[in-house]
C-alpha cells in the first residue's frame, strides 16, 4: 500500500494497517494534516456552539432549524431595534478576542486597596499587551519591576536589573513584598476568566472619552475565584476594552481594585515583550 | 491574589490546550475520541508537575505526557482500536508538532496559518469534500450518496486531497523557519 493509501485505511475505512518503516515519514505527515484539520473543525464547531440568552427562551413547539432561523429574523425584525444592548457573554467574549489579536495595546491601572479605596503603595502599573505576550512596568516602595510575559513562561526584572525566571517561590515574593494582587490584572486574562463561573450582565451603553461602549459586570459565582467582581467598558466599534475595575479579594488581605484604562495602540518593537529590553 | 501552582498550570494548559487536542487528533480518527485522551493527559500532567522543568517550554512537555497516555493505551486490547497509528509513527507526528512550536508567532491560529493558506488554495470541490468529512464528520460512504459518486471514488480522492494539504503545508513551514 502507498502511504496515502495506508493513511485512507486508518482514517476512512476499517482496520489500521500496520506501517511499514518505508511509509512512516509520509504517514506521519498526513497524519499531523489529518490531526490539524480535526482540532480546526472542532475548534469552529465548539465556537460556534456557545448559546445565547435569546436562543434559551425559544418555545419547544418549533422543531425545525430552519423554522427557527424564520422566528429569529421575525423577533429581530419586530422586536429588536439597532439600539439593542448586546448580550455580556457577547461582550465578553469580544473583548477576549480582541485582546488575542496580535496588537500591541497599553493600559494603565491604578491599585486601591480597602473598602475605602486607598491609593496604594503600587501603582500606577503600565500594562503592554500584544496577544500572549505582555509587559508589566510596576512601581513600587522597592523601586521599579519588570514583569514580562508570553503564552508560556513569565519573567521578572528586578529592581537591580537581574532577570529571574518566575517560579512559585518568586510569585510568593512578589506577592508578599510587592502586592498579592499584581499578577493578576492582566486584561487579556481577566476577559478569559469571565467566561465561565461570573454572573455578567449588560448595564448600559455609556460613553468613555467620546467612545461608546457597552457596560457590564461579572459577579463570581462562587467564591473560591480571586476576582469578585469586574465592571468594563467594551468599546461597540471595535470590543477593545477601554477601562475595566477588577475587584479582588486575596486570602489574609484587604480588597483591592484595580482600576484600568486603554492609553494607546503605539506600535513597538518585538523585543518590548522579553525581559532583556527591560534590565538596566 | 494566591496564585497556586494550579492556576499556573490552568494558565499554561489553556495556551497548549489547542496543539494538544491538534496532536491527539492526530492519532484518532474522530474529534471525540481525542477527547478522553486530552482529559486524561492533563491529569497524569497535573500529576506530574514537580518532574517539570520550569526552564524549558511547557507545550513539548505536555505532548510527552500525551505520547505516554496514548502507550498505555496501546497496551489495552479496547483502547488500541480507537488509535490509528503505532508509537514510532506518533513519535514522528509529535516532531512535526515540534516545528509548529517553533514559529515565532503568539496563536495556534498563527502557526496553524499554513493550514489555513493551503484549504484557500483547495479547487472548489477538494474543499466540498474536506468541509463535509471534517466539518460534518461524514464517513465516506455518506459523502459518496451526497455526491452521487462512488464510495471507492471518493475515499481516493480524500487521499490525494490530504496529500496535496500535507504537501502545501511542509512547503509553507519550511519558509515560515518551522523546518525539521
Amino acid at each position: 500500500m502507498t502511504p496515502d493509501e495506508i493513511v485512507g485505511a486508518m482514517l476512512d475505512g476499517g482496520e489500521a494497517p500496520a506501517v511499514d518503516a518505508a511509509s512512516r515519514a509520509e504517514v506521519a505527515q498526513r497524519l499531523f494534516v489529518h490531526g490539524l484539520l480535526v482540532e480546526r473543525y472542532a475548534h469552529a464547531r465548539a465556537v460556534a456552539s456557545v448559546p445565547s440568552p435569546s436562543r434559551s427562551r425559544w418555545p419547544r413547539r418549533v422543531a425545525s432549524s430552519m423554522a427557527a432561523a424564520v422566528v429569529v429574523g421575525v423577533f429581530a425584525l419586530v422586536f429588536l431595534r439597532g439600539d439593542a444592548l448586546p448580550s455580556a457573554e457577547a461582550t465578553v467574549s469580544r473583548a477576549a478576542d480582541t485582546l488575542a489579536q496580535p496588537v500591541d495595546r497599553h493600559f494603565v491601572s491604578h491599585v486601591f486597596v480597602g473598602e475605602e479605596r486607598d491609593p496604594g503603595r503600587v501603582g500606577p502599573l503600565d500594562w503592554y499587551v500584544r496577544a500572549d505576550r505582555w509587559a508589566l512596568h510596576v512601581r513600587h516602595p522597592m523601586g521599579e519591576s519588570w514583569l514580562v510575559g508570553n503564552g508560556e513562561r513569565m519573567w521578572w526584572v528586578g529592581p537591580g536589573g537581574r532577570v529571574w525566571p518566575v517560579l512559585p517561590a518568586i510569585v510568593t515574593r512578589i506577592q508578599r513584598e510587592i502586592d498579592p494582587t499584581v499578577l493578576g490584572g492582566n486584561l487579556r486574562d481577566v476577559m478569559r476568566e469571565l467566561k465561565s463561573g461570573y454572573e455578567l450582565t449588560t448595564l448600559a451603553r455609556e460613553d468613555v472619552k467620546g467612545r461608546r461602549a457597552v457596560r457590564i459586570r461579572g459577579v463570581r459565582k462562587d467564591a473560591s475565584r480571586s476576582i469578585a467582581r469586574v465592571e468594563a467598558w467594551v468599546e461597540e466599534a471595535t470590543g477593545l476594552v477601554l477601562k475595566a475595575e477588577v475587584r479582588f479579594e486575596p486570602p489574609n488581605n484587604a480588597v483591592r481594585t484595580h482600576v484600568l484604562e486603554f492609553v494607546d495602540a503605539e506600535k513597538r518593537d518585538d523585543a518590548w515583550y522579553t525581559p532583556e529590553a527591560h534590565r538596566r | 491574589m494566591e496564585i497556586s501552582a494550579r492556576e499556573v498550570f490552568d494558565i499554561l494548559v489553556r495556551e497548549c490546550s489547542r496543539g494538544l487536542r491538534a496532536f491527539l487528533c492526530s492519532a484518532v480518527r474522530r474529534a471525540e475520541d481525542a477527547e478522553d485522551l486530552y482529559q486524561e493527559t492533563l491529569v497524569a500532567a497535573w500529576k506530574s508537575l514537580d518532574r517539570y522543568d520550569r526552564s524549558r517550554p511547557f507545550a513539548p512537555w505536555l505532548r510527552g505526557i500525551a505520547m505516554n497516555v496514548a502507550s498505555d493505551w496501546m497496551k489495552s486490547a479496547a483502547r488500541r482500536r480507537v488509535l490509528v497509528c503505532d508509537e514510532e509513527t506518533l513519535a514522528q507526528i509529535g516532531n512535526h508538532f515540534s516545528r509548529l512550536d517553533g514559529i515565532a508567532v503568539d496563536t495556534w491560529e498563527e502557526k496553524t496559518s499554513a493550514l489555513r493558506d493551503c484549504l484557500g488554495e483547495l479547487a472548489g470541490d477538494e474543499r466540498e469534500l474536506v468541509d463535509l468529512r471534517y466539518r460534518d464528520g461524514m464517513a465516506c460512504e455518506s459523502i459518496a450518496a451526497r455526491l452521487g459518486k462512488q464510495a471507492e471514488a471518493i475515499r481516493k480522492r480524500l487521499q490525494r486531497v490530504r496529500a496535496q494539504l500535507a504537501m502545501c503545508v511542509e512547503g509553507k513551514l519550511a519558509t515560515a523557519g518551522g523546518a525539521p
